[in-house]
């Protein structure tokens, strides 16, 4: 350690850093641009000039090496002055007013700017770059301190962009200009990161397109040139979109990594931090991440969901040797339902030591994973085997149990309940003839065939209905006999809540799909039913936004068909005296972030709670309910939060890699049409290794950004500050 | 190397310089050599093509015969050679009408020729005709020296880099000869950006050995064992004699492993330069040589502690390194006694602008602005203009009144003026020249070559450039002049390199010099030298017409009408303010 005195403080300091890095680590602040701790020194912005004794001039304190007794000042009447006179020059080149928060506003902030108005400066013109994906370079916001092209190149090993042409001219490009994508960058935006202007920012998130599309048609700026709205967005969000987009928070892009870096269980470890569901999930989950990938900005995302389902389905088990599992508590918890929300809640609560029942009406425990999502989509060893590890540690599930409630399980001796029913009952039309036995809903047709009982649907087939319950009914009914499918949607496709790829299948597989129809009354025959049916077209959009569809008059037809599956709608079968609070359509009333229902000791969560929603969601529920519980019983909650996998500071070196951005996504194989609507087995095949490693490594490494060595010693120090130097 | 250097009776030198070759020299040398030839004389006259002996824009050509006098001829031309082959060659009558005059002897009277002491004397593409002259005895000498004496020697003969700067180069050695590291190299910095500016190339051109030597003595003095001649790629012809004479050099065991049977070995090896102004600059030209940009980085640390691929290196110009073969063969006492108290030694110098002779001079430090005109400049180009101002030291330089031209040329006399010694150019201009108009000349040429690094001279120069031009359309007011001086100093105090640093001094000088004129321009909207087109009313001043007609002569547009004896006029209509009209009259009679 040396000493060196700054603004006549002194400090202590080891001695291979500069006058900066001293004077910044002891809170004296020195105002400066182009200086990044991760980045070699160039002393190009000229703010950080200070005055030591013995030397000549105005050194750059950021390139100046400490020596011992060094006496620095960076106050004086003259650096100021010059800083100024810097700003102002800055200033005059630059166009509009620094982003609030920026460094360069702070900079500006505590420097000042000289005032030259005698004089009428006329900067230049320069391209702003925004048909790029994912970020915009506004060159005439840029002040060139080449943090950006260094990062790129120095940190990142990449060198996409570098500072070309010369003098006034000069400016950060590609190489010969080239589009960022032909230009080798892979979108870490680490450049974004350390941009002290906003001359690079951040695109808006693709997820907010609908505001975008808004923003534009009314300021009249180009859409592609608009930022993200800070105050909407937390950087979190923005950045590791995927992460933050999925409803159980778990860590996509670390589990992506080490997927694209061959550690497969370390990955599937990292999922399971959050879910106990990682194979199932991979095979059905609707992956809204997938919609926020920033690679999605670029060509296609990553097949986030297939990944999921790779390391799911090579799950050794070897994870559980890492489980944090808290000792016994003695206390009870009841579950109620035994779908992903019960069973996530009735695994985390285990792990945090309480006794956990699982009540499941059902003979088989899964609920809505095992009772309506078809077997080809999600085949039964893979449902088995995940369930097995949640049995493995300690949690009971009572299958084929009467129903219960919340006051029963009080009375049986339970502490707290979780009341997970779902919304199992299928919804019917209310037209006439549908009491007819051959007109069934969609959730008892699926039920029925999950659990291998006779269904007796002749050849031909309608399904009513648009969403996921009617392509798997349709795709069910094919498997089970039916010559014939036709699918009956009011709307157009573009309308159907259904998976896109799911009303894909249908269509390969050769269901008829009708759109614009409706069915009015069926006419029951004794060897068949006459649909009655009428057209639709498409109105004014309703609340959901979506356009009405209005019957069109006296275009009514009739279809033939020997059975009828009305795939329309689900309802919550919430025992009346269960002394929850209610709502008018039978969904129980819970606080969003603890799923508590008010009752004390009584929490819901799944669908029961939202009306039919996704396995994740209700995943996601499951896991609030139990840090909640865990703490109504005494714990901390904390058990939701566990770590099976040992973060590091990531490498932040990613090399060139040529064509990386044009990597497409890589589809996973499907049993061929023909071939598959004979059995129930899988459809979509699970990667190999070396397809789901290349899938992975089209990951951008987002994640990046947010390791970085943050700028916070660019903030001006309270303690110089307070000094007076302001 | 060439055998009739020794058969010859006769010798014929002809200037083949760049600037000989562009007045035709290659020419007359071919002819020479046809000429002999059909005469059968071509083993009795050795033709030597030399490098430019420094008068501008001339072909000179130098008859030695075996008996008698040598005879130099200016102005050469292809269809001359016949006469001097006729009448001297072989009749042994000089050509009385191609012989040299005052004119060429004015020009080297005051010279004190070191540096350019082979320039336009010997072949340098001929490796024996620099040794015939002593070449490589220094470094042979050297050879048997300790490297701190050598250095201790070249600290006292007080020589200082001609770069620019005027660094101690005894210093910079010890430096460099101190400094650790595994591989110590040194630079010879041939990039001369400075336009204007032709000694280096001159030096390369006409004896490329002396700075090979040089090189090698300085390699010798600091250890290093690797050169490297950073030379522009404009310069083709040096380039090429540099390759010749650094190849003849390692034939004759000059250079490689070894030299002169010691343990010391040197190796050079020719980069050509990008060709920015800024290239120029130390730490931007080893970059450049790295295979990177040519930015300047800060400095220190320098680049004897680290410098190229962070090693320790030596810079030094070619005309630095022209010089220490001299210290050391006639000894640094001898070398001390020229030139003035804080410069020792000559320095070359390029006379440009209106004086009568332009040209490469090399004279002692300490001759005056005036002894440079008044000397081998003959005076100024026209007499009946007053004499106005000197800019010296190029884009970076200042420009000095007439009325301190008796000021010493040395680097502490010049830094008082606030001009700078640079690589020596010097361009004098008389009463036509307008002092806003010329600071926006160098302000253009610095804002062109900025690298565009650090905000105060790639920004700074910008509105200091658009402030001048404000001024010169008769828009500024005398708040423009506050702007200017602050943003100068601002630019001098924290730009990165020597190029932002010293851009403002031609602002600097003529702002401190010529302030009233500066005035005019804002006040009086006048331009009192009228080149300020937009405050030029384009009206005949009949007070100073003399009616001579030039002007009429020289619009283009048609606009002047002037009989004889009568006052020109010009049709404010028909003017398209082109200026050939203020070009041609030397009476200022056109405002
Ligand atoms: C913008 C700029 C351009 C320069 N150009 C040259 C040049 O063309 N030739 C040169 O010898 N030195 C040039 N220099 C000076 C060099 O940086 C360096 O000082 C010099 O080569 C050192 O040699 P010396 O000690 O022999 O003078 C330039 C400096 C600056 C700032
Ligand atoms: S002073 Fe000019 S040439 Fe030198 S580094 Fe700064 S911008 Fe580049
Ligand atoms: S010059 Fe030091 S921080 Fe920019």
């Amino acid at each position: 350690m040396i000493s060196i005195t700054i603004n006549g403080k002194r400090i202590e300091t080891e001695e291979n850093k500069t006058v900066l890095e001293a004077a910044l680590a002891a809170g004296q602040y020195i105002p400066n641009l182009c200086h990044h701790p991760e980045l070699k020194p160039v002393g190009a912005c000229r703010m950080c000039i200070v005055e030591i004794e013995g030397l000549r001039g105005f050194p750059t304190s950021c390139t100046t090496m400490v020596r011992d007794g060094m006496v620095v000042r960076s106050e004086t009447d003259q650096l100021k002055k010059l800083r100024r006179n810097l700003m102002w020059l800055y200033e005059s080149e630059y166009q509009g007013t620094p982003p609030s928060g920026s460094q360069l506003e702070m900079v500006q902030k505590w420097t000042g700017t000289a005032d030259f108005d005698m004089v009428h400066p006329q900067p230049a013109q320069r391209p702003i770059h925004d048909q790029d994906p994912l970020y915009v370079r506004d060159a005439n916001k840029c002040i060139l301190c080449g943090k950006c092209t260094r990062i790129c190149q120095e940190v990142r090993g990449i060198g996409a962009i570098g500072i070309s042409y010369r003098g006034i001219a000069s400016q950060v490009t590609t190489a010969y200009e080239l589009p960022l994508v032909d230009a080798g960058c892979k979108f870490c935006t680490a450049c974004v990161e350390v941009c002290p202007a906003g001359a690079f920012y951040d695109k808006a998130p693709r997820l907010a397109a609908k505001e975008v599309e808004v923003e534009a048609a009314e300021t009249g700026q180009p859409a592609e040139r608009i930022g993200v709205d800070w105050d909407k967005w937390t950087k979190e969000e923005v950045v590791i979109s995927c992460q933050t987009t999925c409803p159980a928070g778990i860590d996509v892009p670390l589990y992506t990594r080490l997927i694209a870096e061959g550690k497969f269980q370390d990955s599937l470890a990292v999922i399971r931090e959050k879910v106990p569901f990682p194979h199932s999930l991979g095979a059905v989950c609707p992956h809204p991440c997938e919609a926020a990938c920033r690679r999605g900005g670029i060509n296609e995302p990553i097949a986030i969901r297939e990944l999921k389902k790779f390391v799911g389905s090579l799950d050794d088990g070897s994870w559980m040797s890492r489980l944090t599992r808290r000792p016994d508590t003695g206390k009870k918890v009841a579950v109620l339902g035994s779908g992903p929300a019960g069973l996530t809640a009735a695994w985390f609560l285990r792990l945090a030591g309480h006794e956990v029942t699982v009540f499941e009406v059902m003979p088989k425990a899964g609920g809505m994973l095992r009772a309506a999502i078809p077997r080809y989509r999600l085949p039964s060893d893979v449902l088995d085997k995940e369930i097995g590890f949640i049995e493995k540690i300690g949690v009971t599930i009572e299958t084929n149990s009467s129903k219960m409630t919340a006051d029963k399980a009080f009375n049986l001796g339970y502490d707290a309940v979780f009341a997970a029913y779902g919304a199992p009952l299928g919804t019917k039309m209310g037209i006439s003839g549908e009491d007819d036995p051959r007109v069934m809903d969609g959730l008892s047709m699926l039920k029925a065939v999950a659990f291998g009982q006779e269904l007796n649907l002749g050849k031909r087939v309608c399904v009513v209905g648009g969403g996921n319950v009617a392509t798997d009914a349709a795709r069910s009914a094919l498997r089970s006999g039916a010559e014939h499918v036709t699918m009956l949607y009011r709307r157009t496709r573009s309308e159907m809540p259904a998976f896109a790829e799911e009303v894909e299948a249908c269509l390969e597989e050769g269901v008829e799909l009708r759109l614009l129809v409706n069915p009015v009354g069926i006419t029951a025959t004794s060897d068949h039913l006459d649909v009655q049916c009428i057209k639709m077209e498409l109105g004014e959009p309703d609340e959901s936004g979506r356009r009405r569809p209005v019957p069109i008059e006296g275009s009514e037809f009739v279809i033939a068909a020997d059975s009828l599956i009305m795939a329309i709608g689900q309802k919550t079968d919430v025992p009346d005296e269960s002394k929850v609070p209610v709502s008018k359509r039978g969904r129980i009333l819970v606080d969003d972030e603890t799923q508590s229902t008010g009752t004390p000791g009584v929490y819901a969560g799944g669908d029961v709670v939202t009306g039919p929603a996704t396995v994740i969601e209700a995943i996601a529920a499951g896991r609030r309910a139990a840090a909640s519980i865990d703490r109504y019983l005494g714990g901390d909650g904390a058990i939701v939060d566990q770590s099976l996998f040992v973060r590091e500071r990531e490498n932040p070196y990613l090399g060139r890699q040529e064509g990386f951005a044009h990597q497409h996504r890589l589809e996973p194989a499907h049993l061929p049409a023909e071939q598959r609507i004979h059995s129930f087995d899988e459809v979509e095949i699970v990667y190999d290794e070396k397809t789901a490693m290349a899938e992975a490594d089209r990951c951008l490494r987002c994640r990046l950004r947010l390791e970085m060595i943050p700028p916070a010693d660019s903030t001006p120090g309270s303690d110089s500050a307070a000094n007076g130097s302001v | 190397m060439n055998d009739r250097r020794e058969t010859a009776a006769g010798r014929i030198m002809v200037c083949t310089g760049t600037s000989g070759i562009s007045s035709g020299a290659e020419q007359v040398a071919a002819g020479l050599e046809r000429e002999l030839d059909s005469r059968n004389l071509r083993d009795a006259w050795h033709v030597v093509r030399t490098g430019d002996r420094g008068l501008f824009q001339d072909v000179l050509v130098d008859v030695i015969p075996p008996e008698g006098e040598r005879v130099t001829y200016v102005k050469v031309k292809p269809k001359d050679v016949g006469t001097i082959v006729e009448e001297h060659l072989v009749g042994g009558q000089p050509v009385k009408r191609l012989a040299a005059g005052k004119r060429y002897d004015d020009f080297f009277a005051t010279q004190q020729r070191i540096v350019l002491t082979n320039c336009g004397e010997i072949d340098p593409e001929d490796i024996d005709e620099y040794l015939d002259r002593g070449g490589y005895d220094a470094l042979k000498q050297v050879l048997a020296m300790d490297p701190d004496a050598l250095i201790d020697e070249v600290e006292k003969a007080g020589l200082r880099g001609r770069g620019g700067a005027g660094f101690p180069t005894g210093t910079k050695w010890r430096f460099a000869r101190k400094a650790q590291g595994v591989s110590k190299y040194i630079i010879c910095n041939a990039d001369e950006g400075d336009p204007g500016a032709f000694m280096d190339r001159s030096v390369l051109e006409g004896d490329p050995h002396a700075v090979l030597e040089g090189m090698a003595i300085g390699a010798y003095a600091i250890g290093a064992k690797q050169g490297f001649i950073y030379c522009r790629a404009e310069y083709p012809l040096a380039l090429k004699r540099l390759d010749i004479a650094i190849a003849q050099a390692k034939e004759r065991g000059l250079l490689g492993e070894g030299i002169f049977g010691t343990d010391f070995s040197f190796d050079v090896s020719v980069v050509q330069g990008a060709g920015a102004f800024v290239c120029g600059e130390e730490t931007a030209l080893m970059s450049s040589i790295e295979g990177h940009r040519g930015i300047p980085r800060p400095r220190p640390p320098f680049p004897a502690q680290s410098g190229l691929w962070g090693n320790p290196t030596n810079i030094n110009n070619v005309e630095t390194f022209a010089n220490v073969r001299h210290i050391v063969l006639r000894g640094a006492d001898w070398y001390a006694a020229i030139g003035t108290e804080s410069s020792k030694g000559t320095k070359v110098f390029a006379l440009a602008g209106k004086v009568k002779n332009t040209g490469l001079v090399e004279v002692p430090m300490g001759t005056t602005i005036r002894q440079l005109v008044e000397g081998p400049g003959r005076g100024m180009a026209v007499k009946r203009l007053k004499p106005k101002a000197v800019q010296i030291g190029g884009p970076s330089g200042g420009c000095l009144p007439e009325t301190i031209w008796d000021t010493p040329i040395d680097y502490a006399s010049l830094s008082e003026t606030g001009a700078i010694m640079g690589s020596g150019g010097i361009i004098f201009m008389d009463e036509k020249s307008c002092m806003v108009d010329v600071a926006r000349y160098f302000l253009e040429f610095t804002v062109k070559e900025s690298c565009g690094k650090c905000v105060p001279c790639r920004v700074g120069l910008k509105r200091m450039l658009e402030a001048i031009n404000e001024i010169a359309r008769g828009e500024g007011t005398l708040a423009h002049l506050d702007f200017l001086e602050d943003m100068a100093h601002t630019i001098q105090q924290t730009a990165l390199c020597g190029l932002g640093q010293t851009a403002p001094n031609p602002v600097l000088t003529t702002l401190r010099y010529f302030r009233e004129e500066y005035e005019a321009h804002i006040v009086d909207k006048k331009c009192p030298a009228h080149v300020c087109t937009d405050l030029i009313e384009f009206v005949v001043d009949e007070e100073k017409c003399t009616k001579c007609g030039l002007c009429f002569k020289a619009c283009p547009a048609g606009a002047i009408t002037w009989q004889k004896g009568e006052f020109a006029k010009i049709d404010q209509e028909k003017c398209t303010k082109c200026r050939s009209c203020i070009n041609v009259c030397d009476f200022m009679a056109i405002r």
